[in-house]
């Protein structure tokens, strides 16, 4: 899943030189706004088969968070 | 208190004619009789498009004001709470017109702030969505629960009791003065405040804000309900008008809900509009069309000068990914690039920019389509005055303006001197009456999404942190920024600093995450009574 996301992460950016883990933070690693990480999980729901309910947007703080929350 | 006065004696171009109405009420019912069948609501449920027509929307607030005059409430504090939605609109005005007054809280609030804005408010019973139950069933059993998908049940046993004659609900009206809302704030220091607004104020500020800036077509509602903003640009407006609001219930159906709703008007905040000028560059960008735009702006931007549109043949195609009807975007919640503003003109939409702050209802000035002046928020509404105190404060009085905090006569009577309202915010007033702001006197970050965050919450958390001697937080577009100054002897290099702060954003809510961190060579500057001196858009304040 990580590898994914990194993936994604990359093309989302436009940076292929971005490493993450499952500590990198949206906000300070990656400088996403709020709305940013809904397009990210809209890209990840989309493209990874994954589903992250609207109520725990919210809690999405780190890459780590996206693969927890996922259902 | 010195300053010029501007408001009604603003020079200005004609206002819009518009009702004048005075309890919300009074707007429901307008808006019936006058638009009738006409479609009122829309949203999505079960894959397809739901609308919901005007008289249908005041049959159903009757049922639901009925059922809830029967099971006795009245005279109480009800709290709403959840996403946007038909059940969430219909419930604030069966509260409001009943003579109850509604707390709308914000479906992300924290757990502690949740049980406090229902405790602080008085409450007695709150309508919730099934999405969000997990927080209201932890409500003392005191409080009645309703969840909103029983509105259906409620409305048929509010129906068959207005069949057996219950008038006292439809019968009931609400005084202009009465307290409709308690609407919470973040404050810069200490607990939010509830702030208290009549019908008269959010009636006012409907009007005005009707007067100033019209429109003809449908509406894409994509600002939560909880904030006064959305709900009186958003609904109250769009209900004068008679024309359609489309309900947007999620953050990731905000592109896909355009398609759907083929919005002619949209009130929102910097951070969408960007999000959406965004979009068309960077689908123009995958296509490799973006020399082609690029050329075509230019092209018709000159045209311009010479009176010649030639916008809507040029970039229909464009505009189709934002439903191809927009013409006109208010925006307000937080300031505005005039980048904005002309990237969106170049397609043919305009974008005006706005001012408002919640205990004015919220609106307090708009630019117009006649009268629109780069880097300002407009003219003040007619409802409201705007003058500048001697500090350089933005003051307002009038019908607008809040009846208090509740349960804090000591920040009322600060934020009030002989009815005019202390913003907070810096500004001047040009000749013509156009106001601009141009700082802050509070200590709040104000981000994109028109979200205010104190910044001492966030500061007290970075004094957490042992090693920070002192530290500022402010806000730099949508990114909080920490500016640190570390204790003289203390060893940790910037990677560690960065790895305490990543720490820190765990223990924070999502919106309140550091996005970048400045390390200073040296102490800030101080006042003579040592506090840290701030920077606000270019201002300085102690």
């Amino acid at each position: 899943m990580l590898e994914k996301l990194t993936l994604l992460i990359r093309e989302y950016k436009g940076d292929d030189s971005i490493v993450i883990d499952e500590e990198t933070s949206l906000v300070t690693d990656l400088g996403l706004t709020s709305l940013d990480m809904v397009q990210l999980v809209l890209d990840a729901e989309d493209k990874l088969n994954i589903y992250i309910p609207d109520q725990s947007l919210k809690d999405i703080k780190t890459v780590g968070d996206i693969i927890r929350l996922r259902k | 208190m010195r300053g010029m006065v501007y408001g009604k004696l603003a020079k200005n171009y004609d206002l819009y004619p518009c009702e004048e109405i005075f309890t919300l009420k009074e707007l429901l019912i307008f808006a019936a009789k006058n638009h009738d069948e006409k479609t009122a609501f829309q949203f999505e449920e079960n894959g397809s498009v739901t609308g919901v027509s005007y008289a249908r929307f005041l049959s159903d607030v009757n049922a639901l004001g009925t059922w809830l005059f029967a099971h006795d409430f009245r005279n109480m504090h009800i709290a709403v709470f959840g996403e946007n939605s038909y059940a969430w609109i219909v419930a604030y005005f069966a509260v409001t017109c009943g003579r109850n007054v509604i707390v709308p809280i914000d479906k992300d609030a924290s757990p502690e702030d949740f049980a406090y804005y229902v405790e602080n408010s008085d409450c007695s019973a709150i309508f919730y969505s099934d999405a969000y139950a997990d927080l209201p069933e932890t409500l003392s059993p005191d409080i009645a629960r309703f969840n909103l998908k029983q509105l259906p049940e409620m409305f048929a046993q509010g129906r068959r009791l207005l069949d057996e004659d219950c008038q006292t609900f439809v019968d009931t009206e609400p005084k202009p003065g009465d307290l409709a809302s308690i609407v919470y704030t973040s404050g810069t220091t200490g607990r939010p405040k509830g702030v208290m607004l009549s019908h008269r104020n959010f009636c006012a500020c409907t009007c005005g804000s009707c007067r100033h800036v019209n429109t003809k077509g449908a509406s894409l509602l994509t600002l939560p309900l909880h904030h006064t903003y959305g709900l009186v640009v958003g609904v109250f407006c769009i209900m004068f008008y008679g024309c359609p609001i489309f309900i947007n219930r999620s953050p990731k159906k905000l592109l896909t809900d355009f398609q759907k709703s083929h919005p002619y008007f949209l009130s929102t905040v910097p951070l969408i509009a960007d999000l959406l000028l965004k979009n068309i560059w960077n689908a123009a960008k995958k296509d490799g069309k973006e020399n082609e735009l690029h050329r075509l702006i230019k092209i018709s931007n000159f045209m311009l000068k010479f009176r010649v549109d030639l916008r809507s043949v040029f970039f229909h195609s464009i505009l189709e990914a934002l439903g191809g009807n927009l013409k006109t975007i208010v925006c307000g919640g937080a300031p505005l690039s005039q980048e904005l503003v002309d990237g969106f003109r170049s397609f043919g939409i305009e974008l005006f920019n706005g001012y408002g702050i919640t205990e004015c209802g919220p609106v307090v000035s708009v630019n117009r389509r006649k009268l629109s002046v780069p880097d300002s928020v407009g003219t003040p509404l007619c409802c409201n005055y705007v003058k500048i105190a001697e500090n350089g404060e933005v003051l307002v009085k009038g019908d607008n303006v809040m009846l208090g905090y509740y349960h804090m006569p000591e920040e009322t009577a600060r934020a009030m001197e002989d009815g005019w309202f202390h913003t907070g915010d810096l500004g001047r007033l040009d000749e013509k009456g156009v106001l601009y702001i141009t700082g802050r006197l509070k200590n709040l970050i104000i981000l994109g999404n028109g979200e205010n965050i104190p910044a001492e919450e966030i500061e007290s958390r970075l004094y957490t942190i042992p090693y920070v001697k002192e530290a500022v937080a402010y806000g730099e577009g949508n990114t909080i920024v920490a500016e640190l100054f570390l204790e003289e002897n203390a060893k940790q290099t910037q990677t560690d600093v960065y790895a305490d702060i990543k720490q820190l954003n765990k223990t924070l809510p999502q919106n309140r995450n550091i996005g970048k961190i400045l390390i200073r060579d040296h102490a800030f500057p101080k006042t003579s009574t040592k506090k840290i001196i701030r920077s606000y858009g270019g201002t300085k304040h102690a």
